[in-house]
């Protein structure tokens, strides 16, 4: 079967496997009319005879579009507000490839987890909680905050009072923006925080830097490392690589040519929604490793009517 | 200092300026030569008039380098007013370098962000704002007499548009990137399979390149987008070309979008509350349309190639005159 198959590729596959990944475009195209439909506006029909064939879809129409091979049994929302969040449908396989994908591609199982995500029952439709609850089913994970709001003076008693020298936490951008922000005493603890992204509430783009500078005046001794994932994707990059740089693996590798360019990936996890993605985010990629410079989605300028 | 030498100092700094362009600008330096070429035999002096407000505060817009000149009959008519110009970073290559070259004491620039002009809004007695929707509240709240001119943009209707017609479209469309209000971003015809369009809109990107800012990344992104969302797609490597039945999601830089749509009851149909936000209307010869001027908020109609190039007195608004420019709008 296709999922046993890609399943195992993403427990134990060790390099990318292309004969699978065409058998998953194929798979893709035949069930999810929008992907078939794109596939011919690029001028591509089946069967596909490389990967180089593989149509990258944009994930704009999560946001509007239910893109599913089947039929699903609930869905995940983006983060962000209003209209404007992506919807990521699942079943009970898609989820058993999202834990994998997300259990292989977790650096540093070995340290004490703690989360300001809220548990997943909490926050059942996003996916960065629901991730971080596979997390908690494998190795434990203690949740320092129920909301994805939080209260930097409470939050920061409780990381000073449970978290032990070498602890690894887990932060939304926004989550660690407000802690710098609260004004609290520094906290002079050797440990790892893992910034998950998120930070679109603020209406403001924030560089990898300079939320590192923040988070770093608040915990000086912290080794900060970045998570990049998104609810269209099942698959996650951690800032693990030579220079702070995102680590792709065999089972969600990057595509496109070396260099500046838009990120492509193709996640084996997404095997039921669609695998070969198109990201507005402009990445600089070297072989595996890539970093990202942020949207390349314009901000209003100028005196040119938004449509909306 | 009388109108006609007020008048006088213009034009020389503004000849001065014209013959200085550099390739150092952020925008398409043969475009703003054909502008400022074409506006040069335009500009004339106007009566001298008096205003009630001394000190007035004009919030410019980014990536738009005319809206200041367009101005300049109203800074030359109204003596006994300083103006200020908030710049956007843009524009911070351009006017100042005009301004050096005019040597006017009333025309004065400030560099800062949005959050100090608020603060600095006090220091002045009428405020004027060009651009997004987000600056209305800034002007409003700040109490004072203000005119705002809000985000707009143009559209052409050619029913059966000849090949000179759609390259001068074209040429209106690819001005600064598609990114000011008098660029037209659709245009209304009669069937476009049916133009022969791929060609010449590859020849108008050719002769009118990016400009410096244009992210070759936005539109690829943006095509792939597109490109589902449309009915055709007649697009080259750096300009986006698109047939569409219903207004698209994203409007990237370079893009005319075609539909397939003559009957201007069905063209207000498509535009929905949009026709509140048209700037200009590009029509065969340039000539007014009685229901689309009616029921737009179109002030100026010009022909293909026309639609950067409104006439001296225009002041980018329905009604709005050198007379009544100080006339503060209701707040709303």
């Amino acid at each position: 079967m296709l999922f046993d198959r890609v399943l195992e590729q993403i427990v134990q596959g060790n390099r990318f496997d292309p004969e699978l990944a065409l058998e998953v475009a194929e798979y893709q195209l035949r069930r999810v009319p929008l992907y078939k439909e794109f596939a011919q506006r690029v001028g591509v029909s089946l069967p596909l005879r490389d990967p180089g064939q593989i149509p990258f879809f944009p994930v704009e129409f999560f946001k509007r579009e239910r893109i599913f091979a089947g039929e699903p049994e609930g869905f995940f929302l983006s983060s962000g507000t209003g209209g404007d969040r992506s919807r990521s449908y699942y079943n009970h396989q898609s989820l058993e490839l999202y834990k994998a994908s997300a259990l292989r591609s977790f650096p540093f199982p070995d340290s004490p987890l703690f989360s300001l995500i809220p548990p997943v029952s909490l926050a059942p439709s996003s996916s960065l909680a629901w991730m971080i609850g596979a997390f908690e089913s494998r190795w434990g994970v203690t949740y320092l905050n129920d909301l994805f709001e939080i209260d930097p003076g409470l939050v920061l008693e409780r990381i000073r009072r449970e978290l032990p020298p070498g602890g690894t936490l887990f932060a939304t951008s926004l989550q660690l923006l407000r802690l710098a922000e609260g004004g609290g005493e520094p906290l002079d603890l050797p440990m790892r925080i893992i910034e998950t992204g998120g930070y679109k509430a603020t209406g403001k783009i924030y560089r990898r830097e300079e939320l590192y500078g923040a988070a770093s005046r608040l915990f000086p001794k912290a080794c900060l490392s970045s998570e990049y994932g998104m609810a269209e994707l099942f698959s996650q990059f951690y800032s693990v690589g030579e220079g702070g740089l995102y680590l792709s693996h065999p089972y969600n590798p990057l595509f496109g040519e070396e260099g500046e360019g838009l990120l492509q990936v193709f996640d084996f996890a997404n095997l039921y929604t669609l695998s070969a993605l198109l990201v507005p985010d402009r990445v600089v990629r070297k072989g595996s490793l890539f970093d990202v410079r942020g949207r390349v989605t314009r901000e209003a300028r100028g005196c040119g009517y938004v449509f909306k | 200092m009388s109108l006609n030498k007020r008048f006088e100092r213009f034009l020389e700094a503004y000849d001065d300026f014209r013959e200085g362009l550099d390739r150092g600008l952020p925008y398409d330096l043969d475009l703003l030569r054909e502008l400022f070429g074409d506006w040069r035999g335009k500009l004339f002096p106007t009566e001298e008039r008096e205003c009630p407000f001394h000190r007035v505060l004009v919030l410019l817009p980014s990536n738009v380098p005319m809206v200041l000149f367009q101005m300049a009959p109203l800074l030359l008519s109204y003596p006994n007013v300083t103006f200020t110009f908030k710049l956007s970073s843009g524009e911070r290559e351009l006017i100042p370098r005009f301004l050096g070259l005019w040597r006017d004491s009333r025309m004065e620039v400030l560099l800062s962000d949005r959050e100090k002009t608020r603060d600095l809004a006090g220091g002045y007695d009428f405020l004027v704002g060009f651009g997004s929707s987000e600056l209305e509240p800034f002007l409003r709240e700040s109490g004072k007499p203000y005119r705002f001119f809000g985000p707009r943009f143009s559209l052409a209707l050619l029913p059966e548009p000849d090949e000179d017609q759609l390259l001068g479209l074209f040429k209106d469309v690819l001005a600064f990137d598609t990114q000011g209000c008098l660029c037209p971003r659709f245009l209304f015809t009669g069937d476009p399979p049916k133009l022969p369009l791929s060609r010449l809109w590859e020849e108008a990107c050719r002769r009118r390149p990016p400009q410096k800012g244009y992210d070759p990344l936005l539109f690829r992104y943006s095509r792939a987008v597109l490109l589902l969302e449309g009915k055709g797609d007649w697009s080259c490597h750096d300009g986006g070309l698109f047939q569409m039945e219903r207004i698209p999601s994203l409007f990237p830089p370079r893009t005319l979008f075609l539909v397939s749509e003559t009957d201007p009851e069905r063209v207000l149909t498509f535009l929905g509350e949009s026709a509140s936000s048209v700037q200009g209307i590009v029509t065969p010869q340039g000539e007014s349309h009685p229901l689309l001027g009616k029921e737009t908020s179109a002030s100026l109609f010009s022909p293909p190639g026309g639609a950067q190039h409104p006439p001296s007195g225009w002041l980018f608004e329905k009604g709005v005159t050198l007379e009544n420019f100080f006339t503060p709008q209701q707040n709303r």
